[in-house]
């Protein structure tokens, strides 16, 4: 009996449409890669004039990852794509943000319990933390969810020429 | 040869109107023929279209399903260049 483990599954993407978000991955990764050094040469200058002061050290980091991931929803959703394998369910929705939040989690603890050495406060932080990224990523997997499928249904729906 | 015009770059191609007709003559949609090959609606849609320039691949599935030649189907005289 052949085992076959689900990352070896075949993909849901025809062919035009892994070239489509193969493009978007591509785009993606040039503007990761110029708004990085433009964060790498801005931020220094910002700092020293002292305009940074109290404000997290990964700030740049952090909008070039906004944007970026900002820029790949909206290409993927607008080309009706999502994803190679992973279909839009509210199950699959449930499992990614659950696996966000964990991860939230571990690092909103590691952080917390470094800074002061307190468990149980470290412990409610990552809880804290944890809850929100999941409540937020369940909105908005699902909204991105049924958007994506309103557009599907509407090109299913196109007449044909 | 067929590779070389095939996939000769270049999204847009032209209307592929043999592919149109020849899907016509058995009273396919475009998505009966797009779920025989293995692909979705769109994808035959832009073919059909020529916006989208599909690899020797997928052209001899479509060639496969319809019982026509690449050449009946994807060759350089059916182009109709707009």
């Amino acid at each position: 009996m052949k085992m076959k483990h689900k990352l070896f599954e075949k993909h849901q993407l025809d062919e035009r449409q892994e070239k489509a978000l193969r493009k978007i991955e591509s785009n993606s990764f040039y503007l990761v890669f110029s708004l990085l050094l433009i964060a790498i040469a801005v931020q220094p200058i910002l700092e020293s004039h002292g305009w940074l002061i109290g404000i997290s050290d990964a700030l740049g980091e952090g909008i070039v990852l906004l944007i970026c991931a900002a820029y790949f929803c909206i290409q993927c959703i607008h080309q009706n794509l999502w994803d190679r394998k992973i279909k839009p369910t509210p199950k699959n929705n449930i499992r990614i943000s659950l696996i966000g939040s964990v991860l939230v989690f571990f690092i909103a603890f590691l952080y917390k319990y470094l800074i002061d050495f307190q468990f149980s406060s470290a412990i409610i932080t990552a809880l804290l933390g944890a809850t929100a990224c999941f409540l937020l990523c369940i909105a908005l997997t699902t909204l991105l969810a049924s958007i994506h499928k309103k557009r599907e249904q509407q090109a299913e729906e196109q007449a044909e020429e | 040869m067929y590779v070389l015009y095939i996939n000769c770059g270049g999204d847009f191609m032209g209307k592929n109107l043999y592919l149109k007709a020849a899907r016509a003559e058995r009273d396919w949609t475009q998505k009966d023929l797009a779920e025989k090959v293995g692909v979705s609606r769109q994808t035959i849609n832009a073919i059909e279209k020529g916006e989208y320039n599909p690899t020797i691949k997928l052209c001899r599935a479509i060639c496969r399903v319809l019982n026509k030649t690449l050449d009946e189907l994807f060759g350089e005289e059916n182009e109709d260049e707009a």
